[in-house]
């Protein structure tokens, strides 16, 4: 992967030795999976009519989040070494860089099976949208409400749904192991405001629920437009929209209103989800 | 030393090329951490190239990418916006040949891994279009 400032094409690469070595037990269960012969594509009756260039954007894609996401945790560890935050999160949020990290090599492998990654041009510069907050636990708090209880807690119901619609044993093989993952990395945000949130004024709070809407509003994008079937671990739109409002009551707008949380309504009502969070 | 590529765009003589999956064998086996650099008359030879070999080729049917807008003039960026409302989806793919991920009015990836929604073909350039203008903008 090149770095820099510049956009460039997604790539990525590992150097082996005692690294590859060190790696190993935690990817091992990508080897495990029953992947295509070389050069094999996954079987037409996987794709229920799919055009593959979609599920190969799609899983290119995936890539790249899991590739950020691992960047979010980093900066969230650090984060949370400077607002003195109990190591054992500290560490959790240290550990599930390298999780994210095995999460790109398996969708990156995916997306091979599917045909090959598109060419998708990133800026490696802006990975982590930087919190706004100067305090160090405010500035935590800032990353792991849109990291953790906003992102995570949704990639896991999402993700869910993907698995269910796959269609292919390989790739529901490789949505079950990354949502098992997730689900960990979403509780990390819960149990860190109910450490943190004591600790935070009204003001603080305030702020955090801005912040959430913040990170659900941009996902809107995401709900408009076209949209083809199922397969291959992409979502149909009919089946993934509703799914994707009815999970941004659930699993975030409730858990963070419990803690004294709330998101303004505007927000929510640019996903659709204003309705669904005061049902 | 050698890297293992995971993940790599291959620009391919056809759009239809098939993944190659060659694992590349690890590489030798780990040596000393060099002592760091102290002496300024300290002569460094700039390393080679790491070869690297492709786990997962990729074919990637795309022409060459448009060249970044250097400029924050709001008007040069209407005009863009009004050029790209005017242009065939197609042609909006032509031109900019390259995916770019969905992002945050900022430029920022969007947090978790939230991408696995049907587009259409149709949409799509449209989609990547929308995050290509808000990273021209630097916003």
């Amino acid at each position: 992967m090149n770095a820099g400032g510049a956009a460039t094409v997604f790539e990525l690469h590992a150097i082996g030795g005692p690294w590859g070595r060190r790696l190993a037990p935690r990817r091992a269960w990508l080897d495990e999976l029953a992947w295509p012969a070389g050069g094999e594509l996954l079987a037409d009756d996987a794709r229920a009519g799919l055009p593959l260039e979609i599920a190969r954007a799609m899983w290119t894609q995936t890539a790249w989040s899991e590739y950020a996401s691992a960047a979010a945790f980093a900066e969230i560890a650090a984060a949370l070494l400077a607002c003195g935050a109990p190591i054992d999160l500290v560490a959790a949020a240290g550990d599930f860089v390298v999780d994210e990290l095995v999460h790109a090599e398996a969708a990156a492998r995916v997306a091979g099976a599917v045909g090959g990654a598109v060419a998708l041009e990133v800026a490696l510069d802006r990975l982590v949208r930087p919190p706004a907050a100067r305090a160090p636990l405010a500035a935590a708090a800032e990353l792991i409400v849109r990291t953790c209880c906003v992102g995570e807690a949704l990639t896991v119901p999402m993700l869910k749904l993907s698995r269910q619609v796959a269609g292919a044993g390989l790739i529901a093989d490789v949505l079950g192991r990354i949502v098992a993952d997730e689900a960990s990395h979403a509780q990390l945000g819960w149990w860190f405001l109910d450490w943190a949130v004591p600790r935070l004024d009204d003001a603080a709070r305030a702020e955090l629920g801005r912040v959430a809407g913040g990170a659900i509003a941009s996902f809107a994008p995401l709900l408009a437009g076209g949209c083809t079937g199922s397969g291959l671990g992409v979502v149909a739109c009919t089946v993934y929209d509703p799914a994707f409002t009815a999970a941004v009551a659930r699993h975030v707008v409730r858990p963070l209103a419990a803690r004294g949380i709330e998101i303004p309504a505007d927000a929510l009502a640019v996903v659709g989800a204003a309705t669904a969070a005061r049902a | 030393m050698r890297t293992r590529t995971i993940m790599t765009v291959a620009i391919l003589s056809a759009g239809c090329g098939t993944s190659g999956t060659t694992r590349q064998a690890p590489a030798s086996g780990p040596t000393a951490p060099a002592a760091p650099a102290t002496v300024a008359t300290t002569t460094t030879t700039a390393p080679a190239p790491a070869p690297t070999t492709t786990v997962l080729a990729v074919p990637a049917p795309v022409t060459a990418a448009a060249a970044p807008m250097a400029t924050n003039d709001p008007a040069a960026l209407e005009r863009l916006a009004m050029e790209l409302r005017e242009a065939a989806p197609a042609d909006v793919g032509a031109r900019l040949a390259h995916f770019r991920p969905l992002c945050d009015a900022q430029g920022f990836p969007l947090v978790g891994n939230l991408v696995t929604k049907s587009m259409s073909p149709e949409a799509q350039p449209i989609t990547a279009f929308c995050a290509d203008v808000r990273t021209r903008i630097g916003r």
